[in-house]
Formats: structure tokens, C-alpha cells, sequence
């Protein structure tokens, strides 16, 4: 579904010349949670803004559905992120003078009568019905990454990218996210990155990243 | 357009003071607009009642003056309907505060005003007719002031002058005349043939401006205008004074839109994090640019309204002072121009004042932008 081809991206200082990601090709199939590992600094975020097209490549392509983002106009790709892509970070960035249900809102399509539906199931499905009408601030850390999980969802993405999100968060908390997230498994992809792989006991395959490049992969669940 | 509204009053001094800084901007032009305003209308109206006639007036210095047989050599040229002698003096003395063009007693032949004048132009009583002497036919405003009515009785110069007639409004310099027959005026400022102006009807309004000419050729030492050169002339006179009353006003509106520069520089700065998630999850630049726009809009919508609404209010009350004080001039006119104008400069402030930050916003990028607010 999404596949890298050689992808880099490259930081230039001054002379001198570092690899964010280094040639890496990656295939993320319909459905599948890949886990992205590895230490700070090894280039699994960077691989993720590459792959969901938050940053260009300098080297390499990458395809959606066999459409290559080199070939898409800007408008293109941005639509595809709006469309097709769920988005979630290590900070929530939850808009912090909108209630829980419309932070959940800035993440649809349309303002219309089923993404508010939508959105009301997801606040159900995520045990938020008490505090849809709360303010991020009168949340707790964990209730705040749950409403940014469930802006990601509001369009049923094709692939959620998670960056880190659990990395704020205590082991308990961040595996009932991660729990949270597996859920969504059947209706897309996810796309988890990760420095703690004990975040990735439900992962269907984890790829292990240093310096900018795989040096491991894993299969899990028997599938992948 | 509720989001707006909502971020806005997150920071609500800071943007209290912005919409502040638009609100006394707009109030300046609102109340010196209202001015100029004043001033056009006097013209406009003037123009409007000018119809064709002549104006002749001395040549030479402040004490030059006028004779009959100005008049009559006047007359004789061809094309004249009719001249009209008239004197000209203040109603009070020159010291008196006064907006606009002061109090004047205007001294006519009773049996020429109605080659100049209409019935039409009385709101109520009669004209002067021959025969009257202390008699007086008054506009509006000095009515108002010196609260005259019909048959009242004032006191001018040691003299009684009965009212025997009110002039409709014109809101021009009419409305504070005080219209008397010649000789009287003449024989009450004791200068018995002075003659300050001469109005001059043609046969033939059309050829108003070519007669003016010829006047001026035949008779000499009188400097002669048709009404509309005359107010021309007042008119070039008053733009300049407009310009810079206005430009003064539009200075401070200016400033209040620096104010609104900064505000949304703080606030996009302040809200990175938010855009750099937008832009993340499918925000166009135009949609960024969009937003803060609009929310500049809004900041110079409610100033500028806000301002208009408070110029309003200070017009007004500047009016019912000079109204007592001045004797019913309204020197302050609002008109629906003038709301467009304060309004719309305000709104267009705004715009101008958002559009740097709100590029800058949309122009960064989101993983950078998502960055700084981790």
C-alpha cells in the first residue's frame, strides 16, 4: 500500500553531510501495525515525516497506492495527509481553547452531521463521554493523547502515523494507548515510532533503525 | 468565525488593547471626517440653491465698497434680468465663536427679493414687502439660537426688529441671515450707501458664465464670479483643510494598525505548535493565511466599528453643545459615507496588518513548527 524506495533525507551542515535515513526501503501493507525502533536519533521519526509526506525526500521516492509523492503536486500530497492520513505526535497539540469534541473536529474532512457522529462514537469507544465539553487543560496527560488519537481517526485514515506518542506518557498509560491504537488495525495501517519496545508487543512487525538505517526486522503475530 | 472569537478572548487584554489602539484611530476620523462632512454639505447645498446667478463684489482691499451706480451701470449691460444691491454685516461682533460662516444681517430691496428668492423658500410668515422697515426675515439657525419666532421682537443695534418671516433650513450660510430691507441697514450701521455685494440675475441662466465675463469687461473696478466659481474657489480652499484634518485621523488609524501587527505576530508565534498541526494533518497555506487574516478582520471590524459607533456619540454631543452654544449649527455630520469609509479603512487595516504574520504562519514548516511546541 505505502512502499519507500530508497528514500533519504539529508541534513547538510555547512561541508559536512548527514543522513537522516540513509536509502531505506520500507512496505507497509494494508492493515498491518509496523512498529519503527530504535535509539534517538537513528532516523525512525525522520523515515516517518518521509513516509507520510510531512518532509520531502532528497533521494529516493515514495508511493501510495502506486502513486509517487515525487509525481504529486503539493496540493496533492497535503490532500492526500487531509484524506487518507491520521496524524499523531508525542505532544497532543490539542488546541487548548477548543472543548475535547471540537479539538476532535479540527481533524475532519467536513463539519458535517456524520464526522460529528463520528466523532461522538469515537468519544464513546475512547471512555471520554464525561469530558467531551472539557477544556485540554482539565484533562489528564493520558485523556488528552486519547482525544489526539481520536482526531487521528475521525476520517478512518488509511495509515495512522504515530510519532513517539507514548513517550510523554507513564508504561501504563502508553500501553493503553498502544492498546487503543491496535484496535484500529483492521480498518488501516499504523505506523507506530518508538525509542521503548516494550511499546510494541502488538506490533505485526517491528523494523529496528541506527544511524539512519535498518539493521533488523522483525515479524510478529505470524503475520506481516 | 466562533473559533476566532474564541482564541481572541483567550488573551483578552492584549487584544482589548489592539481593538483599542483601531477604536481611537477610527474615533479620529469618525469625528474629523464628520467635519468635512459638515463642510461638503454646506457646499453641495449651496450648489444645489446657486442656481445661476452672479456675484459682484469690489475690487481692492477690505474697505473697498460698492455704489448705485454700480448697480445701474450693471443693469445696463445686456443680458442682466436684474441686479441687486446688497450690504453685508455681522449680527454680532467678530469676536464671537462661530463654525462655519458667521451670523450675517443681510440688508435687500423688499422689491428685489423675490428676483432672487422664492416663496417656496419660506417656512413660514411673508417676505419683505415695501414699506417695512424694522423688519427681518430669519434662517434657521440664528432663530434657534436668538429663539425667534414668528412676530417675536429682536433687539439689534439699539433697534426692535419684528420677525415677520422663518427661512426653511438650507444648511448653509442662509440659515444664519437675518434679512432686512437695504436702507434701513444701511441708515443702522450708519453707512447710508454702502453697498457690499450686487447680485446679478440674467435673461438667460444658460449663458450665466459668458454675462459674468461681460460684466466684468464693462464695468469696472468690481470683481465679478458666477456663485458655482465662487464656491469653486471655497471648495479648493476647504480640500486642503479636509486633507489634513483627514490625514491626521487616517495617521492614527495607522498606528492602531501597527498595534494589530503585533498582536498577530504574538499570536502566531504563540500558536506555531497549532499550525504546524494543521499543516500536518492537511491545512493549505491558503487555509492558514485565511484564518489569521480573518481574525485580523476581526480585530479591525470591532475597532473600527467600535470607533465609528463612539465618533457617533461625540458628534452628537459636540452638536447639542454647539447647538446651544452656537445657536443650532450642527458642525458635525454623519453620513452613511462616512461609516463606510471609517469602517471599511478599519476593516482594510486589519487585513493589511495580518497579512505579513498570517504568511509567515502559513508558510511554516509543520514538522519545524511541531517541533518547537514539543
Amino acid at each position: 500500500m505505502l512502499e519507500t524506495h530508497a528514500v533519504s533525507l539529508i541534513y547538510r551542515n555547512g561541508e559536512g553531510v548527514t543522513y537522516a535515513v540513509n536509502k531505506v526501503n520500507v512496505a507497509v501493507k494494508h492493515g498491518e501495525f509496523l512498529g519503527l525502533v530504535g535509539p534517538s536519533g537513528s532516523g525512525k521519526s525522520s523515515l516517518l515525516y518521509l513516509m507520510s509526506g510531512l518532509k520531502d525526500a532528497n533521494e529516493g521516492d515514495v508511493t501510495f497506492e502506486g502513486n509517487s509523492y515525487q509525481a504529486m503536486r503539493n496540493g496533492k500530497l497535503i490532500d492526500l495527509r487531509r484524506t487518507r492520513y491520521g496524524f499523531i505526535f508525542q505532544q497532543h497539540f490539542l488546541i487548548n481553547y477548543l472543548t475535547v469534541f471540537e479539538n476532535i473536529m479540527v481533524g475532519a474532512l467536513e463539519q458535517s452531521e456524520a464526522a460529528r457522529k463520528r466523532a461522538r462514537a469515537l468519544i464513546g469507544e475512547l471512555g471520554l463521554e464525561a469530558r467531551s465539553n472539557r477544556l485540554p487543560w482539565q484533562l489528564s496527560i493520558g485523556q488528552r493523547q486519547r482525544v489526539a488519537i481520536a482526531r487521528a481517526l475521525i476520517n478512518e485514515p488509511a495509515i495512522v502515523f504515530a510519532d513517539e506518542p507514548t513517550a510523554s506518557l507513564d508504561q501504563t498509560t502508553g500501553h493503553q494507548v498502544v492498546d487503543l491504537l491496535a484496535q484500529y488495525r483492521g480498518h488501516g495501517s499504523i505506523v507506530f515510532v518508538t525509542h521503548d519496545p516494550e511499546m510494541l508487543t502488538q506490533a505485526d512487525r517491528v523494523i529496528r533503525m541506527r544511524d539512519g538505517e535498518i539493521v533488523g526486522e522483525e515479524k510478529r503475530n505470524g503475520k506481516g | 468565525m466562533l473559533e476566532i472569537l474564541r482564541n481572541m478572548s483567550r488573551r483578552k487584554v492584549r487584544t482589548g488593547l489592539t481593538i483599542f489602539g483601531i477604536v481611537v484611530g477610527i474615533f479620529a476620523v469618525t469625528v474629523m471626517g464628520s467635519m468635512t462632512e459638515y463642510f461638503n454639505a454646506m457646499i453641495d447645498n449651496a450648489r444645489k440653491g446657486a442656481g445661476e446667478s452672479i456675484i459682484v463684489s469690489p475690487k481692492g482691499g477690505i474697505r473697498a465698497a460698492l455704489s448705485q451706480a454700480d448697480v445701474g451701470r450693471i443693469e445696463r449691460v445686456p443680458g442682466v434680468r436684474v441686479a441687486i444691491p446688497q450690504v453685508s454685516t455681522f449680527f454680532e461682533s467678530l469676536g464671537s465663536v462661530s463654525f462655519g460662516p458667521p451670523d450675517q444681517v443681510i440688508g435687500m430691496p423688499p422689491e428685489k427679493i423675490l428676483d432672487l428668492w422664492s416663496e417656496d423658500d419660506l417656512a413660514a410668515g411673508r417676505w419683505l414687502q415695501r414699506g417695512d422697515m424694522y423688519q427681518m426675515v430669519v434662517g434657521t439657525s440664528i432663530a434657534k439660537k436668538e429663539k425667534l419666532a414668528l412676530g417675536s421682537v429682536l433687539e439689534w443695534r439699539d433697534k426692535n426688529w419684528q420677525i415677520v418671516g422663518l427661512l426653511k433650513e438650507t444648511q448653509t450660510a442662509p440659515d444664519g441671515w437675518l434679512i432686512a430691507p437695504l436702507d434701513i441697514v444701511q441708515k443702522t450701521i450708519k453707512r447710508p450707501n454702502l453697498i457690499t455685494q450686487i447680485n446679478v440675475v440674467p435673461e438667460d441662466s444658460a449663458q450665466a458664465t459668458a454675462l459674468a465675463a461681460k460684466i466684468q469687461d464693462e464695468v469696472s473696478n468690481v470683481k465679478v464670479q458666477t456663485l458655482d466659481e465662487q464656491l469653486d474657489a471655497i471648495e479648493q480652499a476647504l480640500a486642503v483643510f479636509n486633507a489634513i484634518l483627514l490625514s491626521s485621523a487616517v495617521l492614527a488609524a495607522i498606528i492602531g494598525g501597527l498595534a494589530v501587527v503585533n498582536t498577530m505576530i504574538m499570536s502566531v508565534s504563540e500558536r506555531t505548535p497549532e499550525i504546524g498541526l494543521k499543516k500536518a494533518i492537511g491545512a493549505t497555506n491558503g487555509n492558514i493565511v485565511g484564518e489569521f487574516l480573518l481574525e485580523a478582520a476581526v480585530i479591525g471590524f470591532l475597532g473600527g466599528a467600535i470607533g465609528f459607533l463612539l465618533g457617533w456619540g461625540m458628534a452628537a454631543l459636540l452638536n447639542l453643545g454647539a447647538s446651544e452654544a452656537l445657536g443650532g449649527s450642527e458642525i458635525f455630520k454623519i453620513t452613511p459615507r462616512l461609516a463606510l469609509i471609517a469602517i471599511g479603512l478599519a476593516l482594510g487595516l486589519g487585513v493589511i496588518a495580518g497579512l505579513l504574520p498570517a504568511w509567515n504562519a502559513a508558510r511554516l514548516d509543520p514538522v519545524v513548527a511541531l517541533r518547537e511546541g514539543a
